[in-house]
């Protein structure tokens, strides 16, 4: 089989057909890890470059993104610690008194398909699940998202609840959102600022030294 | 000068035929504003009082639950099962009848668009409709009724995951909506306003080509259906809609709604569509009527009514949305003065 298929499958999205060549080239002796890291990984990789070059809209994404899904579904359990390991792992959500969930998920899906391990809060954390959050999966990144300008403030409280709770120094800090800038995350003294879902991969591989 | 009656100022506001003044449409929610003031609220509403009765618009929607309050927000659901939350911040859908797929049609409902009673109240007042305008709501009209249904990401995808149930569900929205056209038209209503957010702040939610292929046709057939009858087809899309701005005029698209100035560079729609269809807001609630000055809103007033009012109609004063809480009451009294400029 030509296992580039699946990296052109998953930029098209057609899951059905992304699933079987995976499993077929499980039944060939692939590892799970090489097909992740030399397929998946670049495909979300080129998805996301024609998402931010306007060739690829929100159904693009969300369709090559359910795709990679189905292909980890089967991979992820097949994995061993020293096949691949993540890229880093994030704890995602969308701050207290927010409920926008859409941009969160989508800056989710391209950390997934950049090889991150996410930890979704969902929408309306408050800081303290994100401080929990932090403790228990030992995260090297924090994501967060607003998209008003009266839940911004969150933000600001989300980060001070790190600093207060000694973890401040072991996580990176990335936002975003509608109303969110450079400016705003550089007053609150967060780590990094993207304005879309392809952009908040590159900064955090930045932050992590990985780029 | 002459004066028209509303009904006649805003047809020819619309068709750019020398309305006698400026058409505006303001509105102010001030138990939403932080800011409180009694004295300068009720400066805004002395200066809301100024502008004519000319017009009257309402929504035929209803609802097989009414609102009722539940701790500090309201609850409700609508007549598509859709269950409805408002905490203080603006209403939004919590629950979507079909998420779980489209094998739940088989005990769904659609509502009746022809139920009694749909148009009781709207009746009553246009008993004494007089020379208004009537413009008649037939609102979350096709996207977003679809996402209500079956969930936002689900209905990004459904057109290629599920085409032939999309489909289906997509035509039983549209002949709902006919009928509700039909029920306006029959009543001697002046437009029909439609709405679906198709733009983000950026682009389009979908490409414009998806877009033609899955959705054009069918506001081809709503607006082709108010076009007939003499009436006038207005639409509300948020964001940046300009890739299918063309388009929408291509199908009979009169009045565009609400016009945000951080989404669309205006200058550029004053250049390319001018003249083509009337522009309807447009006075920023995300920058200038949060973070400007007073001397700020009125100058965007003047220019909003110079880029677009100036193909002799074209313009109907307004903003480019809800006046967001922030936004301190001097910015809305300077808002009101600005087009008070403009009044008979």
């Amino acid at each position: 089989m030509e296992l580039r298929q699946i990296y052109e499958y998953t930029v098209s999205g057609n899951a059905p057909k992304v699933k079987e060549l995976t499993e077929q080239a499980l039944a060939e002796g692939v590892a799970p890890g090489e097909i992740i890291s030399k397929y998946l990984i670049p495909a979300m990789a080129e998805v996301g470059d024609r998402f931010e070059r306007n060739e690829f809209y929100v159904p693009e994404l969300l369709i090559a993104a359910r795709a990679m899904q189905g292909a980890l579904a089967i991979l992820k359990p097949l994995l061993t610690d020293t096949d691949l390991k993540p890229a880093g792992k994030v704890v995602i959500g969308t701050v207290k008194g927010d409920l926008h969930d859409i941009g969160k998920n989508l800056v989710s899906m391209m950390l997934q398909g950049a090889g991150f391990e996410i930890v979704d809060l969902g929408v309306d954390v408050p800081p303290e699940k994100f401080v929990d959050a932090v403790k228990q999966s030992k995260a090297d990144v924090v994501a967060l998202s607003a998209l008003l300008t009266t839940t911004m403030p969150s933000m600001k409280t989300t980060i001070d609840a790190l600093q207060a709770a000694g973890l401040r120094e072991r996580v990176k800090v990335v936002i975003g959102g509608a109303p969110v800038t450079q400016r705003y995350a550089d007053e609150i003294g967060a780590d990094g600022y993207a304005p879309d879902a392809n952009s908040a991969v590159r900064r955090t591989r930045q932050l992590l030294g990985l780029a | 000068m002459t004066r028209y009656s509303g009904r006649e100022n805003y047809r020819r506001a619309i068709t750019f035929s020398s309305p006698a003044y400026l058409p505006v449409r303001l509105g102010v929610h001030f138990p939403w504003l932080i800011e409180k003031d009694e004295r300068k609220e009720r400066r805004i509403r002395e200066l809301a009082g100024a502008f004519p009765d000319d017009f009257f618009e309402a929504d035929p929607a209803m609802n097989l639950r009414p609102p009722e309050r539940v701790g500090d927000s309201h609850r409700w659901t609508d007549e598509w099962g859709v269950d409805w939350a408002e905490e203080g911040r603006g209403m939004k859908p919590c629950s979507h009848p079909l998420a779980s797929g489209y094998e739940a049609l088989g005990s769904y409902r659609f509502p009746d668009p022809y139920a009694p009673g749909r148009f009781a109240q709207i009746d009553r007042v246009l008993e004494n409709r007089g020379e208004r305008y009537i413009l008649g709501w037939v609102w979350f009209t096709l996207f977003e009724r679809l996402w209500m249904l079956r969930g936002f990401e689900n209905m990004l995808t459904d057109p290629w995951l599920y085409p032939d149930e999309f489909a289906a569900l997509r035509d039983r929205v549209v002949e709902f909506n006919l009928a509700l056209i039909d029920q306006w038209l029959d009543r001697g209503a002046d437009g029909i306003f439609f709405s679906d957010d198709w733009g983000s702040q950026r682009g389009l939610l979908i490409s414009p080509e998806d877009w033609r292929r899955y959705y054009k046709p069918c506001y081809a057939r709503m607006f082709e259906r108010v076009r007939q009858r003499g009436a006038h087809v207005w639409m509300h899309l948020c964001g940046n809609i300009i890739g299918i701005l063309p388009d929408l005029i291509e199908i009979g698209l009169n009045v565009l709604n609400p016009i945000q100035p951080q989404a669309m560079d205006l200058e550029r729609l004053s250049r390319e569509f001018g003249g083509r269809l009337c522009f309807y807001g447009g006075v920023d609630v995300q920058g200038t009527m949060v973070r400007g000055t007073p001397a700020e809103v009125r100058a965007e007033v003047h220019r909003l009514v110079e880029l677009f009012g100036r193909f002799d109609g074209g313009y109907i004063g307004g903003t480019s949305h809800t006046i967001m809480p922030e936004t301190p009451l001097d910015n809305i009294i300077a808002l009101y003065e600005a087009f008070a400029e403009y009044l008979p």
